[in-house]
């Protein structure tokens, strides 16, 4: 097992997770920078990250842990080069859609409570609305990406997300949030 | 930051299980178009349930914990440590490392469902130690207490709402009756345990029972005394030791875990399961379950593992009661804890090498023995990391080493010796105060002892009321006195000390050469001060009596002295290391008084080997730790050595027929 290595500090961790997780960890980052070399950045970042985590961490998903450090990594990239860039692909628009759910005032900091109310809101789905949403926000694929993958129609897909949207918002208001 | 940013960022951040594989391909059941409805109209419905009917809620998922969440959420980390780690106080020698007295058999290939790996221990350097606060120190027959009555009640009716069942009576003992004393142990504030009967709920059952204990733990009864109404597993699963395997087990659990999943309140439920087989002649099957909380944080996730945790109980030994669950258990020992702080932690390869060379007494069926001398390295197969109590109610960790014993397996399974070592270092330990400086005293206990006056062996007698301490086991009351009764060691030979003619082997008896009766040394009284003929001064006495048999039994004498004293004797080495004093030359060893079980002056006969003759019955057990090592090492060659020796720092204790004297030898001398 990949993690076994992680944790008797062998340098075929690194090898052996570019191997089997490099090219899910690129498409996570492209989905969000659009730029081969951005992404190649990250994805190299990635693995440096994970050695420095694993151990104490001991994931019990690897793909998923390493798939989320590039995901950070490739969305503080784009915050930085937000300013300098206009349009910008998915990851533009994945963050007006969640506008809805949360606005987009500035100085937010209860990321904490905020991590909690998601988990528990991720629950409460239906498997089906679970998986379209964090499609489409955790691995910001286009929506009709996700109407590929999931043997649907960008329509059901787009309805699907702006329920999941409705819901969330009234969820973190009865959570205390203000929005 | 901004608020869509932070949501964005935070959905990275979700539980790993509710990310989707991109790699499988999934065919996806087709949307329902649900009907929208009004946006406002649902706007206006307070809660989640607006969204009632709109085809993306679980509502089977919509129970929220936090309204009767049964325990408090504990976490270690909000503790607050002032002025460093303070020391943990111990009773008994066994605080450092002590071993099991059943060998079990096990497999070491199965993964035991421990968060905890040798692979993390470079990482865990420190671990959080608690108190707790349920322990009574007074008496270990003490039942643990901790929550009122009314948070108890809390507890029960919380978890009726889990199970979805009604409380149709309560009942709350506080009290514990000790017959024998004619007293009670209670505390008005802290009851025993509280029991509330149910209706049965959907769970196929007529009742069930609650009962939260006094420590916090619940134990929930699906079925009525011998009543053999119980829940049923559904066809598919297994739950049997004799039929299923432990992957079978798993799979049960986590049905079980899921059905329960309001009741157990875990956020990530881990299962632990594995079978081992006791020593016994039928190599009884056993399995070890449980379901616990795993977490992020690798600390908390082994707090969990040993402390906080949910078990099912069914009887699988009875065929006709074939996969019925009885019996939940819930347990939480954080949540009536005290938080200490972090404690530095040794490795666990710093703790194989205490045990291989510094050496601790591990107990073998046998007796003790010096870890050092018995443990073979290449024979330590595994070691993991667990949260024990001591005996003074304290959650530290320990290691439990296995070490392979010479058996032939059995169908996958080997004896191992199990020695249990403490993670913390010796310097985090606080011995227990000497003598009577900190004796409990019960005026309920001195008042339920029968008798005013207590007999002594040297034929006088005290009142009770000058006990300085008190005490009681299941049966009777104990008097504790701060004074000792010793002899000197008798001189039966009273020419040479190797004469034959004084012990007939084949008869296992003394001659009538010896003179056992009259030459009987009195007995005599000591207290801390004391100086003794033999140049040693008591540095401590203390001693116990009890009531049995409607009579004082004098029944524990301890005495420590304080100098050093030459002595010529024979080390033997046959079952153990013993010496065998010879006070021919006049030099008086002391002898504690001993009135249960064989009369002392007739033990030392029983063990007398055709080569030795002692003119004493008494005799030292020496541990390893107080021999020196080129000593032990002559022993080994030779059964027998005659010895010149000078001890100190000798200790003489005695519980009924158990002999304890220990002894530190400064130098000897080989005679021969």
């Amino acid at each position: 097992m990949i993690i076994n290595l992680y944790f008797k500090r062998s340098e075929k961790a690194i090898e052996e997770s570019r191997s089997k997780y490099g090219r899910y960890c690129s498409v996570i980052a492209n989905n969000i920078l659009h730029s081969s070399e951005d992404t190649e950045e990250c994805v190299n970042d990635t693995w440096f990250n994970a050695w420095n985590s694993i151990p104490p961490s001991k994931p019990k998903k690897l793909a998923v842990f390493l798939g989320s450090i590039t995901r950070n990594l490739a969305f503080d990239r784009y915050r930085k080069k937000h300013s300098e860039r206009r349009g910008g692909g998915e990851t533009a628009l994945c963050l007006d859609e969640l506008k809805e759910c949360i606005g987009d005032k500035e100085d937010f900091t209860e990321l904490l409570p905020l991590k909690e109310a998601m988990n528990d809101f991720m629950a409460e789905l239906t498997p089906q609305a679970r998986e379209i949403f964090l499609l489409r926000y955790w691995y910001t694929f286009s929506v009709e990406e996700i109407a590929k993958r999931t043997d649907s129609t960008e329509g059901a897909v787009k309805s699907s997300l702006h329920r999941t949207r409705c819901a969330l918002r009234l969820f973190l208001e009865n959570e205390g949030f203000d929005i | 930051m901004k608020s869509n940013e932070a949501l964005y960022s935070v959905i990275g951040e979700i539980r790993a299980e509710y990310v989707p594989d991109t790699d499988k391909k999934k065919k996806a059941s087709p949307l329902k178009w649900a009907a929208i409805g009004s946006l406002a109209a649902a706007a206006a419905v307070v809660g989640i349930f607006a969204v009632r009917g709109m085809g993306i809620m679980d509502l089977s998922k919509v129970n929220k914990w936090e309204e009767y969440r049964i325990y408090p959420e504990v976490s270690y980390k909000d503790g607050v440590i002032i002025d460093g780690p303070q020391k943990i106080p111990y009773q008994s020698n066994e605080y450092m490392a002590v071993s099991s007295s059943s060998d079990y058999w096990y497999d070491l290939s199965q993964d035991w469902g421990n968060p905890w790996s040798e692979e993390l221990a470079p990482q865990l350097t420190k671990l959080p130690v608690f108190k707790d606060l349920s322990f009574y120190m007074e008496s270990q027959y003490m039942p643990a207490h901790y929550y009122t009555e009314e948070q108890m009640k809390e507890m029960a009716e919380k978890a009726a709402v889990a199970l979805g069942v009604n409380i149709t009576d309560i009942f709350c003992e506080d009290e514990v009756n000790n017959d024998r004393l004619g007293v009670s142990f209670y505390d008005e504030e802290l009851p025993c345990y509280l029991e509330a009967a149910c209706d049965g709920g959907e769970h196929g059952t007529e009742k069930i029972t609650i009962q939260v204990f006094g420590g916090g733990s619940i134990s929930i009864d699906f079925g009525e005394g011998n009543d053999e109404r119980y829940f049923w597993l559904p066809d598919e699963y297994d739950f049997l030791y004799e039929s299923s395997d432990d992957s079978r087990v798993e799979e049960a659990l986590g049905y079980l875990a899921d059905k329960f999943k309001n009741l157990l309140q875990f956020d990530d439920p881990d299962i632990s399961v594995y079978t081992y087989k006791s020593d016994a002649a039928d190599r009884s099957m056993w399995r070890a379950d449980k379901i616990f909380n795993s977490s992020d944080d690798i600390v908390q996730s082994i707090l969990n593992y040993n402390l906080a945790y949910a078990r099912f109980n069914s009887y699988p030994s009875e065929s006709s009661f074939n996969n019925g669950q009885k019996v939940i258990t819930l347990t939480n020992r954080l949540a009536s804890a005290e938080y200490l702080g972090d404690y530095p932690v040794i490795s666990p390869e710093e703790a194989k090498e205490l045990l291989l060379n510094e050496g601790y007494y591990v107990y073998m069926p046998d007796g003790y023995y010096k870890s050092s001398k018995i443990i073979d390295p290449e024979k330590i197969i595994k070691t993991e990391l667990v949260y024990d109590q001591t005996d003074t109610g304290y959650f530290v960790p320990y290691y439990n080493i296995y070490v392979e014993k010479d058996k032939e397996s059995e169908n996958g399974y080997k004896q191992y010796l199990c020695v249990k070592v403490s993670a913390l270092g010796e310097e985090y330990f606080e011995a227990p105060a000497q003598n009577d400086s900190t004796q409990t005293f019960d005026e309920e206990i001195l008042g339920a002892y029968p008798a005013d006056e207590i007999n002594l062996p040297d034929g006088s007698t005290v009142s009770k009321t000058e006990a300085v301490g008190t005490d009681h086991d299941t049966q009777t009351p104990v008097l504790q006195f701060d004074f000792a009764f010793l002899r000197y060691s008798m001189p039966i030979f009273k020419s040479t000390f190797d004469d034959p003619d004084c012990y007939d082997l084949e008869a296992g008896k003394p001659t009538e050469k010896i003179d056992t009766e009259t030459e009987k040394p009195d007995y005599f009284k000591v207290k801390k001060g004391d100086k003794l003929d033999n140049g040693l001064t008591v540095i401590s006495a203390e001693s116990k009596t009890a009531w049995w048999d409607k009579e004082d039994k004098f029944y524990e004498n301890r005495v420590s002295f304080e100098g050093e004293i030459t002595v010529e004797g024979y080390f033997v080495y046959d079952y153990s290391i013993r010496f065998y004093p010879d006070t021919s030359g006049g030099v008086s060893l002391p002898v504690v008084y001993c009135v249960m079980g064989d009369d002392p002056d007739w033990h030392v006969f029983s063990d007398i080997s055709e080569a030795i003759l002692t003119d004493s019955e008494d005799y030292f057990i020496g541990y390893d730790a107080t021999l020196p090592d080129e000593l032990i090492d002559l022993l080994e060659d030779r059964d027998v050595l005659r010895v010149k020796v000078t001890l100190k720092n000798i200790s003489l204790n005695v519980c009924q027929s158990n002999f304890n004297y220990m002894a530190e030898i400064v130098n000897f001398e080989i005679l021969e």
